[in-house]
C-alpha cells in the first residue's frame, strides 16, 4: 500500500490549482498547518483520511483504499460569500477533473463519490444572530466540501 | 390444518416478517451508534450518550448524561407493527442523530470555543497540540489543547467505507 502516492495525487492537483489563481491562495495540508495563518486574509485547508483499506472477500489486492477528503476554505468575515464560493469552485473543478481522469496503466487511479457541500460556518440562516453564537469567535467565514474516494495503486 | 397449526403459522410469519425487514436495519443502527460512540470524541461522555435512533414507530435516545457510553438498543417490533408501519409510510427509515447542542462542533462541521472541564477524559487523549481556527480536531505543533478523536472522524466513518461495512455485517448476521 502506498498511502503517500494517493495523498500526493489528491493534494498536488489542488495545490497547483490554487497556486495558479491570481493572486495565489495558500494551501495547508495535514500536519503542515501554518500557525501564523491568522494573518492571512484567505487560505485553504485540506484534510485527507484513509478508511477501509482491504476488502478480502472481494479481491486479493490490497492496493485498494477508501478514504475522505475535506476541503475548508477560509475567507474574511463580513464581506459576503462571493469570494469564498469562488475559491470553493476551484476545489470542486479540480476534484471533478481528478474524477474524470482515465484509468492509467501504472500509478494512482482515483474515483470520488458524490461531493457534498459547500456548507458554511457561520450559517447564512442561523437560528440565532451570529454575534450571540459561539461561532462568532472565529474571524473567518468558512466553507466546507467533502467527498469519499476510492483509490487504487497500479503497478 | 388444525386450528393450533394455523395459529402457530401466523405467529411464525409474524416473527419472520419482523426478522427480515426490520431486525437487520435495527441491528445495523445499533452497531452504527456503537461505532460512533467508540470513534467519536469523549471527554465527559455527554456527547457519546447523546446519540438517538429514530425508528418507524418511536425514537430511542441516549441518556445525554456524563459517563461511559451506554449502548442504545432500538425497540423490537412484531411483524404486525412492522407491516403496519411499512404500509402507512411506504418505507422503513432509521435515522441516527445526535441531540447534543454542540454536535456540529464535535463532528468538526463547525468551529467552536473549547473550555477544559478540568477532569480527566473518559477516553484516552489521541493528540495534543495547538488548536487551529477553533476547530475541535485541528491540532498542530506544540500546545496544551487536546483531542480524543481525530479531525473529521465523523466524515471518515460515513464516507470512508466503514459504515457500509458495518451495515453489511449486521445484515448478514440477521440473515442467518
Amino acid at each position: 500500500m502506498n498511502y503517500q502516492s494517493i495523498r500526493a495525487a489528491l493534494e498536488t492537483s489542488l495545490l497547483t490549482a490554487y497556486n495558479d489563481l491570481d493572486p495565489a491562495v495558500p494551501v495547508y495540508f495535514d500536519n503542515v498547518f501554518n500557525d501564523d495563518a491568522d494573518s492571512s486574509e484567505e487560505f485553504v485547508h485540506i484534510n485527507i483520511q484513509f478508511g477501509l483499506t482491504t476488502e478480502p472477500t472481494l479481491t486479493t489486492s490490497h492496493d485498494m483504499v477508501r478514504g475522505t477528503i475535506v476541503i475548508r476554505t477560509y475567507t474574511p468575515k463580513g464581506k459576503g460569500p462571493a469570494r469564498n464560493q469562488t475559491l470553493v469552485n476551484t476545489a470542486f473543478t479540480t476534484l471533478n477533473t481528478i474524477n474524470n481522469t482515465s484509468k492509467v496503466n501504472s500509478g494512482v487511479y482515483i474515483r470520488l463519490d458524490g461531493i457534498s457541500g459547500p456548507s458554511f460556518s457561520p450559517d447564512f440562516a442561523g437560528t440565532s444572530p451570529d454575534q450571540q453564537s459561539r461561532r462568532a469567535f472565529t474571524p473567518f467565514f468558512i466553507s466546507r466540501i467533502e467527498a469519499g474516494f476510492k483509490a487504487q495503486v497500479i503497478s | 390444518m388444525a386450528r393450533n397449526g394455523i395459529w402457530n403459522l401466523v405467529k411464525e410469519l409474524d416473527r419472520v416478517a419482523a426478522t427480515t425487514v426490520y431486525n437487520g436495519p435495527r441491528r445495523a443502527a445499533e452497531r452504527i451508534v456503537r461505532d460512533l460512540q467508540e470513534r467519536g470524541p469523549a471527554w465527559t461522555g455527554q456527547f457519546s450518550n447523546s446519540w438517538q435512533i429514530t425508528t418507524p414507530v418511536t425514537t430511542v435516545k441516549g441518556t445525554g448524561a456524563a459517563g461511559q457510553p451506554q449502548r442504545i438498543l432500538a425497540p423490537v417490533l412484531t411483524g404486525q407493527q412492522v407491516a403496519k408501519s411499512f404500509l402507512t409510510k411506504d418505507k422503513l427509515v432509521f435515522t441516527i442523530s445526535n441531540f447534543a447542542p454542540y454536535a456540529n462542533i464535535a463532528t468538526d462541521i463547525d468551529p467552536g470555543i473549547f473550555i477544559n472541564p478540568g477532569t480527566v477524559p473518559i477516553k484516552p487523549i489521541e493528540k495534543t497540540g495547538k488548536r487551529q481556527k477553533s476547530l475541535r480536531g485541528l491540532l498542530t505543533g506544540e500546545g496544551n489543547n487536546s483531542r480524543t478523536a481525530p479531525l473529521d472522524w465523523f466524515t471518515l466513518y460515513i464516507k470512508g467505507g466503514q459504515i457500509d461495512k458495518t451495515i453489511q455485517v449486521a445484515m448478514r448476521t440477521s440473515d442467518r
